[in-house]
């Protein structure tokens, strides 16, 4: 009966399915075009120190690193969930849904998670066609497949969890686009997003992995192109599921200290 | 205040990117690090000349699609197309998006030693200039399609997606690319050439040659934008409009 509810949630999101396609096939017309640059750049850095291996990556496997980290992006994207936050507190209207017998928090994965199947479910094989065609490296295991989605999915609940603490915030800060537009900078920058973390220099590596950050797209793309062993899989999904529990307690503290503010102001 | 230190914040960002770049090469196809800190520089410029004058030409559709935004325009005693794409004009926007880059500028300037002329300065500035207005006069005519289509979204955002390409150096790239980054969408001047007369990689005849070139581009786009409104006025018209 609980699940039913939310299993209602992600009905409802998938009826708006049309929509959500256009939107998707709008993005695949610019995929190329991201992809494109990507490709111009790493050929200029790789063909500048001579097409050999840099970080532990060589150019086709640098190419399909970020072939597969801006579809994993795409997936995360839909997650204006701090804003839709913000908006809800802002406005007064979350008081509706504490007013229904929900979970705010388990509504809003409800109805990301179509989202982020169907993105998924389109970019992926648009991955493995581009990939085959342009002779790029890919994982034909079926264990790097089934890890790589664990990770995944693992990393999607990092997101979530991220975006909760930012949409929170609200209620202690009015306006949250400061603090929205810095963590979308900054974390491209420390997940992996725009470089893998293996270029960057020792110190800030060995920084980066006491952060949650490279659990985002790093970590998982790790596992997707073998650059693990199975032990190192195993303690980084162990330090990935700790990092989640982490970053939950955190989500469950502001959640229950911002409403008691929500509340003393009148809801 | 807060804005000056998150444009400043992210434009390091960038730059540790580059230098973290290079510590893995010397040279980058010919780009040292100095130069392409002076591109990410107009980059921001760009981008903040853009946000304080010319985002009217993105926004345009939304004023064109919604009828009696358009009659409002129209029926008012002053230039409707200059109303639609001037009135929410706010310097502010950008300023200190454009603060940072000219700090960021010359810092690089003096830090690499790089020798700079006064004519460098003026045609790099006019080319950046002219290049932002002409991609503007893209995205606006895209913008007026919308009186026969309707909807122009999917283009635009196709569109937006060379945003990017203006913090990489374009000029040592594939040239059927190239082609396309400077006749086709011409984000090639929007800072890697800007940034190459500059720091004098290319020499005053081929400036100006450059400069030639965007203006051209800008005549060229200038008249296709002012048909696609007229014509598309003519259909709101006749439309009943």
């Amino acid at each position: 009966m609980q699940v039913r509810k939310y299993l209602m949630v992600a009905k409802l999101k998938l009826a708006d399915i049309k929509a959500f396609t256009l939107d998707f096939y709008m993005r695949l017309a610019y995929y190329p075009v991201e992809i494109i640059i990507i490709y111009i750049f790493w050929r200029l850095v790789y063909s500048s120190v001579g097409d050999t291996i840099i970080a532990g990556f060589s150019y086709p496997q640098i190419i399909s690193y970020f072939m597969i980290q801006r579809i994993c992006q795409h997936m995360f994207s839909e997650y204006g969930i701090s804003l839709a936050i913000q908006e809800d507190i802002s406005s007064g209207n979350l008081h509706v849904y504490l007013s229904r017998p929900i979970s705010y928090v388990k509504y809003l994965f409800a109805s990301i998670v179509p989202s982020i199947i169907i993105s998924g479910g389109f970019g992926i094989p648009v991955f493995i066609l581009l990939a085959y065609i342009l002779n790029l490296p890919f994982p034909t295991g079926l264990y790097n497949w089934i890890f790589f989605i664990l990770s995944l999915g693992m990393s999607s609940i990092i997101v979530f969890s991220l975006n909760l603490l930012i949409g929170f915030s609200t209620f202690w800060f009015r306006d949250i686009t400061y603090i929205r537009w810095l963590y979308f900078s900054v974390v491209d920058f420390i997940s992996g997003a725009v470089i893998p973390l293996s270029f960057y220099p020792q110190w800030v590596q060995l920084i980066l992995e006491y952060l949650p950050f490279q659990y985002i797209y790093y970590v998982p793309l790790l596992v997707f192109f073998d650059m693990a062993t199975i032990t190192e899989m195993l303690k980084l999904f162990i330090i990935q599921f700790l990092w989640i529990c982490i970053l939950l307690f955190f989500v469950k503290v502001t959640w229950n200290k911002g409403l008691k503010i929500f509340d003393a102001q009148g809801g | 205040m807060l804005n000056l230190c998150l444009s400043g914040f992210l434009t390091i960002i960038w730059i540790l990117f580059w230098m973290v770049i290079f510590s893995r090469v010397s040279l980058l196809a010919d780009w040292t690090l100095g130069e392409v800190i002076i591109l990410t520089s107009f980059s921001n410029i760009g981008w903040a000349l853009y946000n304080m004058f010319l985002e009217g030409f993105y926004s345009a559709s939304d004023k064109v699609i919604s009828g009696d935004r358009l009659e409002r325009y129209l029926t008012k005693p002053v230039n409707a197309l200059f109303a639609i794409l001037f009135e929410d004009v706010n310097p502010l926007n950008g300023l200190t998006q454009l603060l940072i880059g000219v700090f960021i500028m010359i810092l690089a300037v003096q830090f690499y030693q790089i020798n700079i002329k006064p004519m460098s300065i003026l045609i790099s500035f006019l080319v950046l200039l002219i290049g932002w207005l002409t991609l503007s006069l893209i995205y606006g005519t895209v913008q007026f399609l919308s009186f026969w289509t309707g909807r122009t979204k999917g283009v635009m955002r196709f569109l937006v997606a060379f945003d990017e390409y203006t913090l990489y150096p374009l000029d040592k790239i594939d040239r059927s690319v190239k082609f396309f980054l400077t006749w086709g969408i011409p984000i090639i001047f929007l800072s890697t050439h800007p940034t190459l007369i500059l720091v004098g990689k290319l020499d005053i005849y081929n400036s100006l040659n450059v400069l030639l070139t965007v203006s051209l581009l800008f005549v060229v786009w200038l008249i296709i934008f002012q048909f696609c409104w007229h014509m598309g006025l003519k259909r709101y018209e006749s439309y009943g409009g």
